[in-house]
């Protein structure tokens, strides 16, 4: 996904395993997982030998600890304690001469480290939710240094003064002490040492080179504009902590944005004050505050920004974090794909098209504490409610219509008297009329209202399942026509306030002559026609791709023929993934609505990266006439140069983005999905990609058939063989 | 307070020939003595007129917005009711290729009771995915090719259950498959030819058989229970039945089933000759149908992710109102027993369901005049040849031109070169534009496949 400036090296899979376990904790520190990186990090703490030899050896010990301690394998392939254990090593090598004693004490502060994070990952997973990244290391090393000062035999060395020196005076004040503050994330001070780590920050991300600049400069302006000692800045390892908290915030656990700029600004200045406030606190047990004001602040504005209940311009990062391009890229393409957690989801209440008559914000009705709320009416093909003159409920085309389930869930009230309104009249005694209350999963309610007079088919009390049908669209309470009303809400009390949702699985058009549109997740607008998608049976049957079959390809390009065989794989946690024998891949997400691909790898003008760009999302119908439009990334399509000026520029503006526009139909061979690739938008790397791409699904079989044509002339055509 | 206009315009009422006609008593019910005076002078806003002077006479009209129109009321009335509802456009009630491509732009799959009309359905580009393949008689490389192109079989007797299961067992794999059912559904006359009967447990023999035979898997269940049904509670009773039954085969079998094909048999406007008063006025609505059988559907007991994807296989309903033909007074005439006589230029050769249908007859201008009552000839030198035998007319002309509707249904299939050729057919667009989609006859179109053998030339 994210640009990267390392070459591929071709090493033996033994020596590239360990090589890559001893740089993760290295990259780890600076929120990467790019061995290159690691490895220049290790690089700048080598600098001065006592001090790396003092990192690898409380690394070495801390993996050697979770091992003894029986943690699990995918805890301790994540590098959370080799990393912990890297900087109590690389702290404590920093403050005392590199001895035997300390080596002693290293071995020790590991395990208490390891045993520390063994409990605060345990409590956190449990309770918080979110990663405990380096707070093992900061009591660990308090542990030493408290029990140091009862141990004559560690010897204090703060600094050597010549690797202070290192290219001091060079550089201008501000950039050395930004280059010491990069060191000190790995707490070495000298200008060599921060350029290694800025040229691994480069490498993993330049967003976050950005983002610690910010950082770097909010933070110490906030310091000095308070009246901060300068001197304490660059003696108590401030400057760090900026860096760590805006990257954390402004990229990594957020997804980068304008806002996520000004929050990592914000967090920076925030984390000056805090910073100044543990100095003081922690002055009587003479500690550092090492990387706590960090921590603090990283943990509580993430864990704060969790508990919102609308997403607004700052959308955390879902999943387990990359670089801020990764996490970038993926709210863009990837993340809108899947649904909101914050949103809660319905299918529609009811069957067949209907007309949203006042949709959330609607100018009759919905309104303030009421407003994300549909009305739903049925109009014919000429624009009428009714059919005859409408004098009568039962004129209406909606009346007597079933109302169903819009998820599953329990009944949790029922009202089911009241008469249905002559047309015209409106009962505001009993507001909601005859209506359905909804408990759903997670706490959400549902309200379905004006039902017809003793049409309510289930009790208080019942389970229901998606699309059971509830009641039917009457006239009751305050209705002047029959019409259906439905609002999620937080409370099971009639008529709560509303809280925003969003329908799944949509056909929903735009005035009479507009295309009919898939969507998901969508909140249709007043004056939408909308109509549940059907769950086709031959396309279900035609994407279910289950895992372990293969997919032998022929591929002609260009008069040229080649085989590429297709494998369908599950892991154990359940992601799907195409893996092509040309080496290119890419993952399936595929739900009984609709298949996607996620994340292609491989080379650009691969048969399995036509078809990540022929499918990028695939609604599971079969209506012809239907379009649904998407975004692709560019990334895997385009230069190195291209891709890196992309997400450079995604924050403000998208300049890397393939427009797709899909349609689907039943063919002879089965569902036959074009999709027409647009790259108007698109800067750098146009020359490479189709502008159209057709894929054909067989029932039961998956893809059988793939061409892809630029400017009308056929690049490729491809069979399955077998 | 109104203002009278300073100049009030007298206009002159045209002048209309007196007529004298007998005095009747005896019609003093609400429908009798009528005297509302009717006309048709436009089609979908196209003068009567222009066509005939651009087509001639005799004509038929479709008119592509009355299609979709009622297209879309019968699939709103069940797609509001029931989740999943599929309809498939029965070719033989008009398998002109426009009216065709209407009802598969609108959305609906083909059902088709031959060869002939599944080649007409593929021509028309729909997938073999999409026709339903009915009738007592599919020859077995009819079958084969429906197979292969992946038709759904509509199996009507165990004859044809052994033949599909042969050519299942040579392809080597499972074949799905539709069984037709009949049954009794509390009308009459009972349609018990179609299919494996219900009642006498037939049907489910007929499914376990199918399951033993293990070359076959039950797909769906079938069921024509009749024509121009007026009672939509026989519907509801039929649905039931096919609905009992696919939940007794899940039972026996295991396997679900995933389509109920109620058919079709859902009636047009069109007056029945028995029928007493205006068959629009007699026609429950298409939503009491729907609310029939899906009301049916929903209450059988499904569980909610087994529900099975309602078929319905409607003609009549879909296009007959759709269809109208224009036809012109050929001469008025008086039978011996003082009947008036009106003789036009389309008889039963083209409206082949005047025999079963009280047609609208509508004169295309408004003469003035009394109403009296008539017989309406047809051209053909043939005593049967009565397009009405009874209607009211005013005085009409030689020349008039007049129209029947509703007619869109089973006229054009049904319409035979007897005496006279088949006349033009024309589509009367959304936006008014009128176009051709069948043209005249020649005597080529009819003489073109006879051989003369070589003895008898001259």
């Amino acid at each position: 996904m994210s640009a990267t400036l390392a070459p591929r090296l071709r090493l033996p899979a033994r020596v590239e395993g360990s090589l890559r376990r001893l740089a993760l904790p290295y990259a780890s520190v600076i929120f990467g997982a790019h061995p290159l990186a690691g490895l220049l990090a290790l690089a700048a703490t080598l600098v001065v030998p006592a001090h790396g030899a003092a990192g690898l050896a409380g690394l070495a010990s801390a993996a050697l600890w979770a091992r003894l301690l029986g943690r699990p394998l995918a805890q301790r392939e994540d590098g959370f304690y080799a990393f912990n254990g890297l900087l109590v090593g690389l702290a404590l090598g920093l403050m005392f001469r590199l001895s035997w004693s300390l080596l002693l004490v290293l071995v020790l502060a590991t395990l208490f480290t390891t045993l520390v994070g063994t409990v605060l990952r345990d409590l956190a997973e449990r309770y918080i939710g979110l990663p405990m990244m380096s707070f093992p290391f900061v009591i660990g090393t308090w542990l030493a240094l408290l029990a140091a000062t009862r141990f004559p035999g560690l010897e204090i060395a703060l600094d050597p003064a010549w690797a202070g020196q290192l290219g001091a005076g060079v550089l201008p004040g501000p950039v050395e002490l930004f280059l010491h503050s990069l060191g000190a994330c790995f707490f070495q001070l000298s200008v060599p040492s921060g350029l290694l780590v800025l040229l691994a920050l480069v490498v993993l991300s330049r967003w976050s080179v950005v983002l610690a600049v910010i950082g770097f400069a909010a933070g110490s302006a906030t310091w000095l504009a308070l009246g901060g000692d300068p001197a304490a800045l660059e003696g108590h390892l401030l400057g760090f902590n900026f860096i760590l908290v805006a990257i954390a915030l402004g990229g990594y656990f957020v997804v980068l944005s304008p806002a996520s700029l000004l929050l990592a600004a914000l967090a920076a200045s925030t984390t000056a004050v805090l910073a100044a406030a543990t100095l003081g606190a922690l002055e009587p047990l003479a500690v550092p505050v090492l990387a706590l004001p960090f921590l603090l602040t990283t943990l509580l504005l993430r864990y704060a920004l969790g508990l919102r209940a609308t997403a607004g311009s700052l959308h955390l990062v879902r999943g387990v974090p990359g670089s801020p391009e990764q996490n970038l890229a993926r709210a863009a393409f990837r993340d809108r794909r899947y649904p909101d957690p914050l949103l809660p989801l319905f299918h529609l209440p009811v069957l067949g098209r209907w007309t949203i008559t006042q949709g959330p914000h609607g100018a009759v009705t919905h309104q303030g504490l009421w407003a994300h709320a549909w009305d739903f009416e049925v109009t014919d093909a000429d624009g009428a409610r009714f059919a005859g003159a409408g004098a009568r409920p039962e004129d209406y085309h909606a009346f007597g219509a079933p109302v169903v389930a819009p998820a599953a869930g329990r009944v949790v009230r029922v009202v089911a008297h009241l008469p249905d309104n002559a047309i015209g009249d409106v009962d505001i005694v009993n507001n909601w009329g005859n209506l359905v209350l909804l408990w759903h999963p997670g706490d959400v309610y549902t309200l379905l209202c004006h039902l017809r007079q003793h049409s309510v088919t289930v009790k208080e009390g019942d389970t229901v399942s998606l699309g059971q049908v509830v009641g039917k669209v009457g006239n009751s309470g305050r209705s002047p026509l029959p019409h259906l009303h439905m609002q999620a809400q937080r409370s099971p009390e009639i008529g709560s306030p509303t809280c925003p949702s969003a329908f799944l699985h949509v056909l929903s058009q735009e005035g009479s002559d507009g295309p009919l549109r898939y969507l998901t997740n969508a909140t249709p607008a007043t004056g939408h026609d909308v109509e549940a998608a059907p769950r086709d049976a031959l396309a279900q049957s035609a994407v279910s791709l289950p895992a372990g079959i293969a997919i032998p390809w022929r591929v002609v390009r260009q008069g040229q023929i080649r085989e590429d065989r297709w494998v369908s794989t599950i892991d154990p946690l359940g992601a799907r993934h195409l893996a092509s024998s040309s080496g290119a891949r890419t993952g399936i997400y595929a739900d009984t609505t609709y298949l996607t691909t996620l994340g292609y790898t491989g080379s650009p003008t691969d048969l399995l990266g036509l078809f990540h760009l022929g499918t990028p999302r695939l609604p599971l119908i079969t209506n012809p006439g239907v379009v649904w439009e998407d975004t692709l990334d560019a990334g895997p399509f385009v230069p190195l140069w291209a891709r890196m000026l992309h997400e450079l520029a995604r924050p403000f503006t998208e300049i890397g983005a393939i427009r797709t526009t899909t349609r689907v139909r039943a063919g002879e061979r089965g569902l036959v999905v074009r999709t027409e690739l647009d790259v108007a938008a698109l800067v750098g790397g146009r020359g490479a990609l189709p502008d159209a791409v057709e894929v054909i699904w067989a029932a039961g079989r998956g893809p059988v058939s793939l061409r892809a044509w630029r400017g009308g002339a056929l690049l490729v055509a491809a069979e399955v063989t077998a | 307070m109104s203002r009278l206009p300073k100049d009030p315009v007298v206009t002159r009422l045209p002048y209309e020939p007196p007529t004298i006609i007998a005095h009747k008593n005896g019609l003093a019910n609400k429908f009798g003595g009528q005297s509302a005076r009717r006309s048709l002078p436009r089609i979908e806003g196209v003068p009567v007129a222009e066509l005939v002077e651009r087509f001639g006479s005799p004509l038929f009209v479709f008119s592509e917005h009355t299609l979709r129109r009622t297209y879309r009321e019968v699939h709103r009335a069940f797609s509001l009711r029931y989740p999943k509802v599929q309809l498939a456009w029965s070719y033989k009630t008009n398998y002109l290729d426009a009216v065709c491509r209407v009802f598969h732009d609108e959305g609906a799959w083909a059902e088709v009771v031959s060869e002939v009309e599944y080649d007409m359905a593929r021509r028309n580009g729909v997938p073999g995915s999409q026709i339903l393949f009915n009738g007592p008689y599919k020859p077995e490389p009819a079958l084969r090719v429906a197979i292969e192109e992946g038709a759904h079989i509509h199996i009507d007797h165990h004859d044809e259950l052994y033949t599909v299961e042969k050519i299942a067992k040579e392809l080597g794999r499972k074949l799905p498959v539709t069984l037709r059912i009949n049954m009794d559904t509390g009308i009459q006359p009972r349609w018990d030819r179609f299919g494996f009967n219900f009642d006498n447990g037939e049907a489910l023999t007929a499914i376990r058989r199918l399951h033993t035979g293990g070359h076959l898997v039950l797909e769906g269940l079938h069921a024509h229970i009749g024509t121009f049904m007026l009672d939509p509670q026989a519907y509801a009773r039929g649905t039931a039945k096919l609905a009992e039954l696919a939940l007794a085969a899940k039972r026996d079998t295991g396997v679900a089933v995933k389509t109920i094909d109620l058919g079709g048999g859902l009636p047009s406007r069109a007056t029945l000759h028995g029928q007493y008063g205006p068959g629009a006025d007699s026609k429950p609505p298409v939503d009491d149908y729907a609310e029939a059988i899906t009301g049916a559907l929903l209450a059988a007991g499904f569980p909610q992710d087994e529900l099975p994807t309602l078929l319905l296989e409607s003609g009549r309903a879909l296009v007959d109102e759709a269809g109208f033909m224009i036809a012109s007074v050929v001469a008025n005439k008086r039978l011996a027993n003082g009947t008036r006589a009106v003789i036009v230029d389309a008889g039963v050769n083209v409206l082949f369901t005047s025999f079963w249908y009280r047609h609208d007859v509508l004169p295309a201008e408004d003469h003035g005049g009394m109403l009296e009552e008539a017989v309406v000839y047809g051209p053909l030198c043939m005593n049967i040849d009565v397009v009405r035998p009874s209607v009211l007319l005013p005085p009409l002309e030689a020349g008039d031109a007049v129209v029947f509707r509703p007619v869109g249904a089973y006229n054009v299939t049904q319409s035979m070169q007897f005496i006279r050729l088949r006349p033009a057919i024309v589509m009367i667009g959304e936006n008014k534009q009128v176009d051709l989609i069948r043209r005249s006859e020649h005597l080529d179109d009819l003489k073109g496949p006879e051989l003369l053998p070589e003895r008898l030339r001259p």
